[in-house]
């Protein structure tokens, strides 16, 4: 019997079985919108300063603010009577909720940041450690649940439909690619006030 | 980075086992044509016909005959049927039944037109993501029989096909929930509607194995030409063209052939 075609078949046969059904799943699969930075003239910068990134959740939380003539006013989640007996008054007030990001981060020339599932707008708070002021950002979007397959399970994709912030530091935003993905595609520019050096 | 699971590893044993199938019919039947070739080689070689007043040699005269003889354009048809696909959906959920028409010319070009039903059911063990889907599909193409013997009853066959299936699918899953923000909601999606085109290169055997049927196998590299997505999903399997895990794959058939001849 010729074995030549058997060999030949056998090898074509292996080709079939070693070819499908690869899982194929991106490795990066946090979906995070991209945030990058540039000076007024349009320049890509590394923001020196460090930011700290707080976003309002739904819903309300009770802080206590306490105020001293001649000091800076302290607010807490939690009651603190040791200022109280140091002389500050204590007012209890219903806020928003919030939540920390970001914390703290500096030298970089873009910032990662979630976006929420179901709220149609996120509302997001830049506190600069060298500005005493504060920036607020507001980005509009919709989000949808995206199966590419169903090995890969579910991400929570978004679309950018509008965006809007402060003057504090932020001179103005731009939205450079509305979708939201795992592919990590710049989808926001952040113009910081002043021209880089 | 790949990984299968025990059913795909049956599935390849079983396209293995209609390969070494076909191989060993192809052998077969080419051990007993060598031995038929050489029996009437012998006699041939021993008879000298008489042509007014001219002797030649039996074998020089077919050989000169054979050469001039025309081949028909048209030989005829053959409808053929996919034996694999039941089988496959049987083990894995992930089948199909097609039958294919295909006409003869000349015993070399074969226009073909394959129609088919393709079913899919199917939950990921990890992401318990459903989806599902039944639908038919249909491929156009032409395959060229590239042995140099054209009489002969066996084919070798490379072509091309041109596919396309419109569909629609289910696709639901878990709840899905903000990690961050709170809230959750449902991942459900029904009659979701799909049209997807798509090309195959083939390399096909059949080897004659009654006096009207053949039996053969053929092998695709299918490459995905246009895939209708949507932004909740894209198609997981897709009738006729198989899983779209990546933009192109492999696939087969183990055909049971009918000759319709002319």
């Amino acid at each position: 019997m010729n074995i030549k075609p058997l060999i030949l078949l056998c090898s074509v046969s292996a080709i079939v079985l070693a070819s499908c059904s690869s899982n194929n799943c991106p490795l990066e699969n946090t979906v995070l919108c991209n945030y990058y930075f540039y000076d007024i003239e349009g320049n890509a910068v590394t923001y020196t300063d460090t930011i700290t990134v707080t976003t309002l959740m739904p819903g309300h939380k009770t802080v206590y603010v306490y105020r001293k003539l001649g000091e800076l006013t302290v607010t807490l989640d939690t009651p603190d009577s040791t200022l109280v007996i140091n002389g500050y008054s204590e007012t209890p007030t219903t806020v928003r909720r919030d939540t920390i990001l970001v914390n703290q981060s500096s030298t970089h020339d873009h910032i990662q940041l979630p976006m929420s599932y179901f709220n149609a707008a996120d509302t997001l708070v830049f506190k600069y450690s060298s500005i005493s002021r504060n920036d607020t950002i507001i980005v509009a979007h919709r989000g949808y649940a995206h199966v590419e397959l169903p090995e890969c399970g579910t991400h929570y994709f978004h679309h950018l439909s509008d965006i809007e912030a402060t003057d504090a530091a932020i001179d103005h935003v731009e939205i450079v690619n509305p979708l939201v993905d795992y592919k990590g595609n710049e989808n926001v520019k952040i113009y910081f006030n002043g021209v880089a050096e | 980075m790949s990984r299968y699971t025990s059913t795909e590893w049956l599935n390849r044993a079983v396209v293995c086992l209609a390969v070494m199938l076909t191989a060993m019919a192809v052998e077969a039947q080419d051990v007993t044509r060598r031995n038929i070739v050489t029996q009437v080689d012998s006699a041939v070689n021993n008879i000298n016909i008489v042509v007014g007043t001219d002797t030649m040699q039996a074998s020089q005269y077919v050989e000169q005959v054979e050469e001039e003889m025309k081949i028909p354009t048209l030989q005829g048809f053959t409808l053929s049927a996919d034996i694999a696909g039941p089988i496959f959906y049987a083990i894995s959920k992930k089948g199909s039944v097609e039958a294919a028409l295909r006409l003869s010319i000349k015993n070399q070009y074969y226009p073909i037109v394959e129609v088919g039903y393709a079913k899919c059911d199917h939950t990921d063990d990890n992401t318990k993501i459903h989806y599902s889907t039944s639908a038919p599909f249909m491929r156009v193409g032409l395959d060229y029989n590239i042995l140099k013997n054209r009489r002969q009853d066996n084919r070798m066959m490379v072509g091309l096909r041109y596919g396309l299936s419109k569909f629609n699918y289910d696709m639901s899953g878990p709840l899905i929930t903000d990690p961050i923000w709170g809230g959750t909601a449902p991942f459900d999606y029904h009659d979701v509607t799909s049209t997807c085109h798509w090309a195959e290169l083939v390399l096909g055997v059949q080897v004659k194995i009654l006096k009207y049927f053949h039996m053969g196998w053929s092998v695709r590299y299918k490459k995905e030409l246009k895939v209708g997505e949507h932004d909740h999903s894209r198609p997981y399997y897709i009738p006729g063209y198989g899983t779209t895990t990546n933009t192109s794959c492999w696939g087969g058939t183990y055909n049971l052939i009918f000759d319709l001849r002319l």
